[in-house]
């Protein structure tokens, strides 16, 4: 997921959409296994991660609950 | 038109010719009877006028075919014979006993009979001339007007269903006028209109009769055509069909008139001036009558047609709608429901399918993320660090005993081989280096006197000694002597051979 490496004020990670906060993330990681970021940066940056790490899961949970609730209104057996 | 195209015709005759009799035999000579006869018609040729014209009263007429006639006047009798041929080119005339006539002809003497005789070809009644001069100009000048042209001839119409028909109600030309329609096309409506068709008041009838009529149509009911007809007669009987009044009233007339006037051989202006002439009464009916029966049968034929287009019309239809009920999703309309609910079924199972490997896909991306995350944290990352730092420290140290202990042994090979190229082996084998006290090499004799303090290194060691005499090479010393072999001349090692 291309990301300016530049840096910027970062969101806040509870706001993102699922692509944003995936994209960062994968963005970081590849930073910090490159060893780009110095070993100052990496605590904050590991922070931010496991910050975005959690949004992800979170909406991945709500869609498929949702999908669930959906489906067990419209399929016959559900009774429509 | 007998009398007027005979009039058009008119070819001026031959001059009579006049012979003069050529000699006269003695009266007292004898002839025979024929002799005479033949004398008399000699006589009667040269004198007489060969064509001539005869005015006189008309008597005894027979028609036998030939007529046979005499004509005659107050003082005399001439016998007249006019032949078949030129009897029927009279037209419709006959002359008719006291008639007063002008009789053209050539005098002949009949010597069988002994008669002196008339042959006409030409016989009309006197004053006859008058009218063919009327009609000739009368002729000429509508002529001149175009009202006979062919263009101005308006189409008969072909299903004529009111025609009127203007004539005498009590003569034959009614008659056959109305049984030929009778016969024909009974539907065709007949209005009949009563005139005079002879004498003074004919042709202001006749006129008025036409106009009426056009008029009529006009205002109140259709009428496709007039048939303008009556019987045979002499050319004074037919004249007023011959007066401009009728003929004006013909032009005039906005619809179609066909005109039957006399005999076949007649023709009138009337005629010239309608739009069709046809030769007898019976004949302009049949003009306008359509003929029911081919009637009748094109209408059958063309019933016949129709029905039978539209039963195949009926047939195709029946087919089609049979085509179209038996298709598939007219016959069991339910499969399109069928289908239409297998694809749902399949588009939300692939939706469901979908939607989940997403989920999944996405869940396994995270997964992934989230393990290279944790290889990244802090603790490990310190760790690493550190381990990269011992492992540094080491090296370094490693590298510098190393560095060290190699540049020591560099510096022993060195320094070996400084040994082994060094002055020293030189001075083991027995070469001296001298020195001045303040260090400087002594390699010539002039860098020391008499006196100085010098010190000899040896491999071993060094004496210090005092300069005494000196002796310059070269001088005194025998040449060829090999250095090497000299001790007192120790070769100059830093000379260069």
């Amino acid at each position: 997921m291309p990301v300016s490496n530049k840096p910027r004020t970062p969101a806040d990670a509870s706001k993102l959409s699922f692509e944003d906060a995936i994209g960062e993330l994968e963005s970081i990681i590849g930073r910090v296994e490159k060893g780009e970021i110095g070993i100052e940066q990496a605590l904050t940056q590991y922070e931010r991660g496991v910050k975005l790490v959690a949004r992800c899961r979170d909406i991945l949970n709500t869609v498929e609950q949702r999908i669930e609730e959906l489906e067990s209104t419209a399929t016959p057996d559900g009774g429509e | 038109m007998r009398a007027a195209a005979s009039l058009f015709q008119e070819a001026q005759e031959s001059a009579p010719d006049t012979k003069k009799i050529k000699s006269t035999p003695p009266v007292t000579d004898r002839v025979t009877v024929t002799q005479l006869a033949a004398m008399i018609d000699a006589a009667l040729k040269t004198e007489l006028p060969a064509k001539l014209s005869v005015v006189g009263e008309v008597s005894g007429f027979h028609d036998r075919t030939h007529w046979y006639f005499s004509l005659k006047d107050a003082g005399a009798v001439v016998d007249c014979v006019m032949f078949a041929s030129a009897a029927r080119r009279t037209g419709s005339y006959t002359p008719r006993d006291g008639e007063e006539v002008v009789a053209r002809g050539r005098v002949e003497y009949y010597a069988r009979q002994g008669r002196t005789q008339l042959y006409v070809d030409r016989i009309e009644p006197v004053g006859a001339g008058a009218l063919e001069q009327k009609l000739r100009e009368l002729c000429q000048e509508l002529k001149g007007l175009g009202w006979f042209d062919p263009e101005k001839k308006k189409p008969l119409p072909r299903f004529p269903r009111c025609v009127a028909v203007v004539t005498s109600k009590t003569g034959a030309a009614l008659q056959d006028v109305v049984d030929t329609f009778r016969r024909r096309a009974r539907f065709v409506d007949l209005l009949i209109v009563d005139v005079r068709v002879q004498g003074d008041r004919a042709a202001p009838q006749i006129a008025g009769a036409i106009a009426r009529i056009a008029r009529l149509s006009r205002e109140k009911r259709r009428i496709d055509a007039i048939i303008l007809t009556r019987g045979g007669g002499s050319m004074e009987d037919l004249w007023a069909f011959n007066e401009r009044a009728v003929a004006r009233a013909i032009h005039e007339c906005p619809l179609p008139i066909v005109a039957a006037v006399g005999h076949e051989t007649d023709t009138t202006v009337a005629e010239l001036v309608a739009d069709e002439r046809a030769a007898t009464p019976t004949q302009a009916a049949m003009r306008l009558s359509p003929d029911a029966g081919a009637l009748l049968e094109q209408t059958e034929q063309l019933q016949a047609r129709l029905t039978s287009l539209l039963r195949h019309r009926a047939l195709r239809d029946r087919q089609r709608l049979r085509a179209t009920a038996s298709h598939p999703l007219v016959a069991d309309p339910r499969s399109i429901l069928r289908n239409t609910s297998s694809r749902l079924e399949a588009s939300h199972t692939a939706m469901r399918v979908a939607s989940r490997q997403q989920i999944a896909s996405q869940r396994l991306r995270l997964s992934s993320l989230t393990t290279r995350l944790t290889r990244q944290r802090p603790a490990v990352v310190l760790a690493l660090r550190k381990a990269r730092i011992c492992e540094l420290r080491r090296w370094l140290g490693a590298a510098s005993t190393g560095l060290i202990q190699r540049k020591n042994a560099y510096v022993h090979e060195l320094a070996r081989t400084l040994n082994a190229t060094g002055p020293m082996n030189v001075l083991r084998r027995g070469y001296s280096v001298t020195i001045r006290a303040d260090g400087r090499l002594i390699r010539s004799i002039s860098d020391a006197r008499r006196g100085d303090v010098i010190q000899t290194r040896l491999a071993d060691g060094s004496f210090h000694s005092t300069v005494g005499d000196y002796t310059e090479k070269g001088s005194g010393n025998s040449s060829g002597e090999s250095p090497d072999q000299d001790a007192d001349n120790p070769p100059d090692l830093f000379k260069s051979e």
